[in-house]
């Protein structure tokens, strides 16, 4: 299309009728689809020897499918909130099977602060479900990060879920339930870095987050893989991994001490203000929310107690939001549970843990 | 639908087995509409009728002011094509940054007023497809193109799913003459789109998401700001980020249209080898850039006016430019940014241009890392969450706030192994295309390096992650 001025500024747009470069495009895709498959096959006996089996991603579209079952629920409907802990160490089907009525819906999500989740069912109007908050202090209190930014993508993807995006998950599915080469070990980044090992940088904050722990079903149901459970290296290499994000992240060289405390402190009062108002959501429109705190043991629960100190944390929360609290720490029959890597329960005990918290629920009249 | 989908996959397959069983032209067109209405509404049904009532507003449009001879009442079809384009696009773009604004503005008068929130949804690839069918109803009142009798014709240039949601921006000049006569579907045309679509894939997939994404995500994610070392990578990875995300994207929808029998120009020429801002515009999203010269750059007086006049129009058009990219102040800066270091540009060209050492290839060197250091500052406004952070990153680049490292050994070397990579081959293609380089490239090869894209697609899994111009 002619103009009636030329530009150096701005180029040409001139259009051309494209011509293909003179290749047998047609049998090289042919050909590079062959090889490139032979590659995908090798690679998939490789995970396998691994130890690698198939199981689902935890996407935004799968945490989507389990969202839209919470929309319209009344208290006989039981919600799972909060991070990995209540992920890992909730039993679904025991769940259902103890208490009766509908598989609760799990919607933790790893590393999360619960706030995030919390509040979007408080927004929905039609949720008035019964909402058990797994809460650990460290990512509770968190006002911003990972903790605030990974719920936060599942929340926004739900919020505009597309027709295509639902489509896209039972194809998803289908793949992952027959390729154990899909998953987050084996992504090409994550293979390259360890085939790399390169050193830490020195005096960076850059804490590695653990391997791939945990498998997960249709429902989201999450259990610790028998690896993890069973390797003691690979317990001792999770845990390790854990010690700096429990720590949480050093202060900025810009800030006095005073400064920073004062900051966190405030981001944690601010937390507190809005589980009390997203509490308070909940239950006028005659749903219910539980707070629980699950188990740690060994340096993780040092570091909590030490870093996250009840009276400042699990009190405070309990107080400023009324909600009915339950801590592991009060209960002798929630006690005992062995954490292969200090934070969380393998599957058989998960399944005994849920049969105990629900026998402690119902003592405190809480189902 | 994204391309970067297992959904995208099955629909891209039933599209091009019906579209070649199909027995009539007509009937080949009328399928591809309804599929890129089924594409378009597989993200919001609702928004399908926003298409189409745009549709059918410039398709009358353009048919009366081909047909009226009448000034005043061609100037008025015009004016019911811009303002119900712009209206849309004003409404849902930017709506809700008009009402912040005047909110902002009428407390700094000390009147306290809190609207009900707009809650407006952005309706994806509004941007594209509202400038497309301006410059259809522009060039039609200009006399410069005849306006199509056939709205199946104009419904399908409006529509056409492979470039719908992020362009490249076609004209209607150049795409609805490709309507008239069936497209041949060639085997070489349709392995050829399908070689670009993986490379299209693999660019967004790979490097963008795969490579690239963490160190700027990092980054500009922080919640503080991030040491000088730190905060440069995060900014070098996000040029590389958006390219490979955008010009991914188009690599697809070219590859796509050429499966179909059509071509699509050119969006990307290997920006980051620019020597200069205004080369760098050359190569940069080529279908914004000509849109912008030649519906609000000449109009507004061009590079043939007095000096003033041409910094008023450059200005102008790089701000407008700039806010065309997202409702927010952020946008603003980086348009008025790249406005300012083109009008710079001009005059250093303009007083030192014709010297011998201005050509020299040292010099010509010195000014093409100036360029990409320039474009990386003003990415920072572009992906920063708001202008103070924006600021916060830019002290950050300049070593103004001590703060220690947080990027890993792994996240840094990749992002320079990608970013190197993707810098040196720009320079290398400078002044080739794609297809030249496929000539003369030994067959085995380009077999081999299909087949590794195809292994690093399925390595790298994720996918299903919109490309960062859906939100424009």
């Amino acid at each position: 299309m002619p103009s009636s001025t030329s530009s150096s500024e701005f180029p040409d747009h001139g259009m051309v009728e494209r011509a293909a470069p003179d290749r047998p495009w047609l049998t090289l895709a042919v050909v590079s689809l062959l090889g490139g498959g032979v590659a995908v096959a090798a690679w998939e006996a490789r995970a396998r020897d691994l130890g690698y089996t198939p199981t689902y991603s935890d996407t935004p579209n799968l945490w989507s499918e389990r969202r839209a079952l919470a929309r319209g629920v009344g208290p006989e409907q039981v919600v799972l909130i909060g991070a990995s802990r209540i992920l890992f160490d909730t039993n679904l089907e025991t769940f259902r099977a103890e208490v009766g009525g509908p598989l609760p819906i799990q919607l933790a999500t790893v590393g999360s602060n619960p706030l995030v989740i919390l509040e979007d069912l408080a927004k929905d109007p039609t949720y008035a479900g019964t909402t058990i908050v797994g809460i650990a202090p460290g990512l509770a209190a968190a006002a911003a990060g990972p903790p605030i930014a990974f719920p936060t993508r599942y929340v926004t993807h739900h919020a505009s879920w597309s027709p295509a995006q639902r489509f896209e998950l039972p194809l998803a599915l289908w793949l992952q339930d027959r390729f154990a080469l899909i998953n987050p070990d084996l992504t090409l980044s994550n293979v390259v870095k360890g085939a790399l090992g390169l050193s830490p940088r020195k005096d960076a904050y850059a804490p590695e987050f653990p391997p791939h722990m945990y498998t997960l079903d249709r429902t989201r149901q999450a259990r610790m893989t028998v690896q993890v459970a069973t390797d003691p290296a690979k317990q001792h290499e999770i845990q390790q991994i854990w010690l700096p994000l429990f720590k949480g992240p050093p202060k900025p060289a810009a800030f006095t001490e005073e400064q920073w405390a004062k900051m966190q402190a405030d981001g944690w009062d601010a937390n507190r203000a809005r589980f009390r108002a997203a509490v308070a959501a909940i239950t006028a429109r005659g749903g219910r929310v539980i707070l629980h705190r699950f188990p740690a043991t060994g340096e993780v629960y040092e570091l909590e107690r030490k870093l996250m100190p009840n009276v400042l944390f699990w009190d405070r929360l309990v107080a400023d939001t009324g909600a009915p609290a339950i801590s592991w720490e009060d209960y002798p029959e929630l006690q005992g549970f062995p954490c292969p890597e200090w934070s969380h329960l393998n599957a058989e005990d998960a399944i005994e843990y849920t049969r105990r918290l629900i026998r402690v629920l119902r003592r405190e009249g809480l189902l | 639908m994204v391309f970067n989908s297992l959904t995208f996959l099955v629909f891209l397959t039933i599209v091009l087995a019906v579209y070649v069983l199909l027995p009539s032209w007509t009937a080949k067109k009328a399928f591809l509409l309804g599929a890129s209405y089924v594409f378009y509404g597989a993200w919001n049904p609702p928004f399908v009728l926003l298409l189409a009532i745009s549709t059918v507003i410039d398709w009358v449009a353009g048919w009366r002011l081909g047909e009226e001879t009448n000034p005043a009442r061609r100037r008025l079809f015009l004016l019911v094509s811009l303002v119900s384009n712009l209206g849309l696009l004003g409404f849902f773009k930017y709506g809700g940054f008009l009402l912040d604004n005047f909110v902002a503005l009428v407390r700094t008068f000390g009147i306290e007023y809190t609207p009900a929130a707009p809650d407006i949804v952005l309706p994806v690839g509004i941007s594209f497809y509202t400038f497309q069918t301006l410059s259809y109803t522009i060039d039609v009142y200009r006399r410069r193109l005849a306006p199509t009798r056939s709205i199946l014709d104009f419904s399908l240039f409006v529509s056409f799913f492979p470039q719908l949601v992020a362009g490249p921006i076609v004209r209607a000049a150049d795409f609805l003459p490709q309507l008239i006569e069936p497209r041949r579907l060639r085997a070489r045309a349709l392995g050829w789109g399908l070689f670009l679509v993986t490379l299209g894939l693999f660019e967004k997939n790979v490097l963008a998401d795969g490579l690239l994404a963490e160190a700027a995500d990092t980054v500009f994610g922080s919640p503080g700001p991030t040491s000088a070392l730190d905060t440069w990578l995060g900014t070098i990875a996000f040029a590389g980020q958006i390219f490979c995300d955008f010009a991914g994207y188009s690599t697809c929808a070219i590859g796509i249209s050429l499966c179909l029998g059509f071509s699509l120009p050119d969006n990307f020429r290997m920006p980051y080898a620019a020597v200069g801002l205004s080369d760098f515009w050359r190569r940069w999203h080529i279908s914004l850039s000509t849109w912008l010269r030649d519906y609000l750059y000449i109009p507004l007086g061009g590079s043939h006016g007095s000096k003033r006049r041409t910094v008023f129009a450059l200005a102008t058009t790089m701000l407008l430019g700039g806010l065309w990219h997202g409702a927010s102040w952020n946008f603003v800066v980086w348009g008025g940014l790249h406005g300012l270091f083109l009008i710079v540009e001009r005059g250093l060209r303009v007083r030192f241009g014709e010297r011998p050492w201005a050509k020299a290839p040292p010099t010509r060197a010195v000014l093409g890392v100036i360029t990409f250091a320039l474009v990386c500052i003003a990415w920072v406004f572009f992906r920063a969450t708001d202008l103070p952070r924006a600021m916060m990153h830019v002290a950050a680049m300049l070593g103004a706030i001590p703060v220690g490292p947080i990027l890993s050994s792994f996240t840094v070397f990749k992002t320079v192994v990608v970013v190197t990579g993707l810098v040196a081959t720009h320079i290398a293609m400078r002044d080739r295309r794609i297809e030249d380089l496929a000539e003369k490239t030994p067959t085995w090869l380009i077999g081999v390096v299909w087949a590794v894209m195809l292994v690093a697609l399925v390595l790298t899994q994720g996918g299903g992650d919109a490309f960062i111009y859906f939100q424009f």
